[in-house]
């Protein structure tokens, strides 16, 4: 089996348990994306691919191959760090070059696979640079074409940008994907901005407290949130508590004050359950048309791309997202009336 | 803050500067008076000088204690470098708990030191020797150079040796490759450290040296007693250019004398892009 493979990973630190059995697999060429908050052990399933961290349990493998027990120099696989992690002492060809030097690759073959992959990378002619005289985003560049100039089986990206300033955090996050696609390497890419996860992944792997809360392509992760935490660290989804109803073969989710049409995927009549809509999903419609429901409009912001309305839909709190032009007339604290397409709900248990 | 407190500490300033390094301008001056015991009138000479090249026997005590410091602080320098690398392995606690216990011997005075490992040394057979008296030295200056590299591992960012090891480097190569020209300074602050310390340090090598053999402290205690000549000034005045030319060496390489031992130079610089 090509690409990567990690199967039931299991880690503790002390009593803290940080992997509770982790697998899953990434094709070849592909681009995933470990996406979580801060502790639910992203990073440490990056230092257990690559060996600088051992598993108490389970297996790498790439290609097929066991890498468990092999030592990290012995990997072949490429990390970029979140602090770049350059050699200080050398210069930006001594850097890319380090790992050519250690496969014991002549001189004049090292110096124009590093121009190569420094081109790769926009940065032909840095060769001579002290890394230290780079900016963030040169450093980080430099740390790519390191980690990619030895031609690894595997890439993996541990925050890369998330020390880098929002223009050139969109930039790099163009151009990482860019180079990805070229090279058409495996990578793996570490990160807690959900942004960055959709945008650059072929597929996304959601985590939470150490465990696989979600896997698919970033629109599915997006718009069918699996469960309330996904909902929740994927853009802020509203959260609408009600009651599962039936009428005429459409299932609903009602409240004295609204009714929200949604797809049956199971639960019965009656049971307490809480659906997750993304805010741009709503649309505003006339009173009479079908599936209105009443929303109280009590807060409006303008953020740029969007307007964002802030209300009520009953006595639950709703934040609507309408674009730009749409929004612009309407009034604070004036009733209005929205609806929803059953495809863009889901819903779980309340419990 | 008012004008005229700014002022009072500025004179305060010159005044501790003044205590400082008037004896030490005297010292050159002294060295360049004819008149005996650094009495008046003052005769220039550079008699002192010429005794010194000549008859006297502080060249040969000089080049002793240079030799042997040398020795000393180079041998300090390699273990308490391992020494220091070693204990970035264990847990900050139980690091913390052996830093306590390298750092004694700085605490303990040299005295009770030097006693204790004649007594040791007159045990086991050894007495004074050479040997008792670089051991002695050694445990006295080990501290410096582990404390000074230790200061240099927490500082510095230690993820490049793990991007090296990935890389394909051996532990042992990414310890030459990355670790050491990343504690350099450290190291090379220690080193300089245990030569000073090792070169003052009269106690020591005062009760353990072989009967008979004398370093340059043991030399100038026993001329201070039998009759002081001022060929010791001009040493002493040697011995300071040295020092100066070293801290402008130093300053020249972009050091100071307080940021090769991991303290700021006490005015904040401008931060540049």
């Amino acid at each position: 089996m090509s690409g990567l493979t990690v199967e039931n990973l299991r880690k503790s630190f002390g009593d803290h348990e940080v992997l509770k059995g982790v697998s899953f697999h990434v094709e070849s060429g592909k681009f995933l994306s470990l996406l979580g908050p801060s502790g639910c052990g992203k990073t440490t399933i990056l230092r257990i691919i690559c060996g600088l961290e051992t598993a108490d349990e389970g297996s790498v493998l790439v290609d097929g191959a066991d890498v468990t027990k092999i030592k990290p120099e012995k990997r072949n696989i490429g990390l970029v760090f979140q602090n770049y992690a350059l050699f200080p002492s050398m210069n930006v060809a001594k850097n890319v070059g380090y790992g050519l030097k250690m496969q014991k690759v002549p001189p004049a073959e090292i110096e124009k696979r590093v121009s190569e992959a420094l081109e790769l990378v926009k940065l032909g002619g840095y060769e001579p640079r002290r890394v230290t005289q780079l900016s963030g985003g040169e450093q980080q560049r430099v740390a790519l074409a390191r980690a990619l100039v030895t031609k690894p089986n595997i890439l993996l990206l541990d925050e890369p940008l998330s020390a880098l300033d929002r223009k050139i955090r969109a930039e790099m996050q163009y151009e990482i994907r860019n180079i990805q696609r070229q090279v058409g390497i495996t990578t793996v890419f570490v990160t807690h901005d959900q942004e960055e996860a959709l945008t650059m992944s072929d597929q996304i792997i959601l985590l939470h407290g150490g465990q696989i809360e979600q896997q698919g392509d970033p629109f599915t992760i997006y718009s069918q949130p699996a469960s309330v935490f996904a909902s929740d660290f994927l853009g802020k989804a509203n959260l609408i508590s009600g009651t599962l109803a039936q009428e005429d073969g459409q299932w609903f989710i009602s409240d004295p004050a609204f009714r929200i049409p949604v797809k049956h995927v199971g639960g019965r009549e009656g049971d307490r359950v809480k659906a997750a809509v993304r805010g741009e999903y709503f649309e505003f419609c006339a009173q009479d048309a079908p599936g209105a429901n009443p929303f109280r409009l009590e807060k409006k912001i303008f953020t740029g791309l969007a307007w964002r309305l802030i209300g009520r839909l009953g006595d639950q709190a709703l934040d609507i997202s309408a674009l730009g032009n749409s929004a612009g007339t309407m009034r604070e604290e004036a009733d209005y009336f929205v609806r929803i397409r059953p495809e863009n709900v889901v819903y779980y248990n309340n419990d | 803050m008012s004008k005229g407190f700014n002022r009072f500490i500025l004179v305060c300033l010159w005044i501790v500067l003044a205590f400082m390094y008037i004896p030490i301008v005297a010292i050159i001056g002294m060295s360049f008076n004819g008149t005996a015991y650094g009495m008046f009138p003052y005769v220039f000479t550079t008699r002192w000088y010429t005794t010194l090249f000549t008859t006297s026997n502080l060249p040969a005590a000089c080049w002793l204690s240079l030799k042997f410091s040398f020795l000393v602080a180079l041998a300090a320098l390699v273990i308490g470098t391992l020494t220091s690398y070693g204990l970035q392995y264990y847990s900050p606690r139980l690091a913390k708990k052996f830093n306590s216990i390298m750092q004694l011997p700085i605490i303990i005075p040299w005295l009770v030191t030097s006693i204790s490992i004649l007594l040791l040394a007159t045990f086991v057979g050894m007495g004074r020797s050479y040997l008792t008296m670089f051991l002695g030295n050694l445990i006295v200056v080990l501290p410096y150079v582990v404390l000074l590299v230790n200061a240099r591992f927490m500082e510095m960012d230690r993820t490049p040796e793990s991007a090296a090891r990935l890389l394909g480097a051996s532990p042992a190569r990414v310890f030459w490759d990355v670790t050491l020209p990343g504690i350099l300074p450290g190291v090379m602050a220690g080193g300089i450290m245990a030569l000073i310390v090792c070169f003052n340090n009269f106690v020591l090598q005062y009760y353990l040296a072989p009967v008979g053999v004398n370093t340059l402290p043991m030399t100038v205690f026993t001329r201070i007693r039998s009759g002081y000549q001022a060929d010791l000034n001009a040493l002493s005045a040697i011995i300071v250019l040295v020092a100066v030319v070293v801290v402008i060496i130093f300053s020249r390489l972009g050091y100071s004398a307080g940021s090769l031992f991991g303290m700021s130079s006490g005015s904040k610089p401008k931060k540049g892009e």
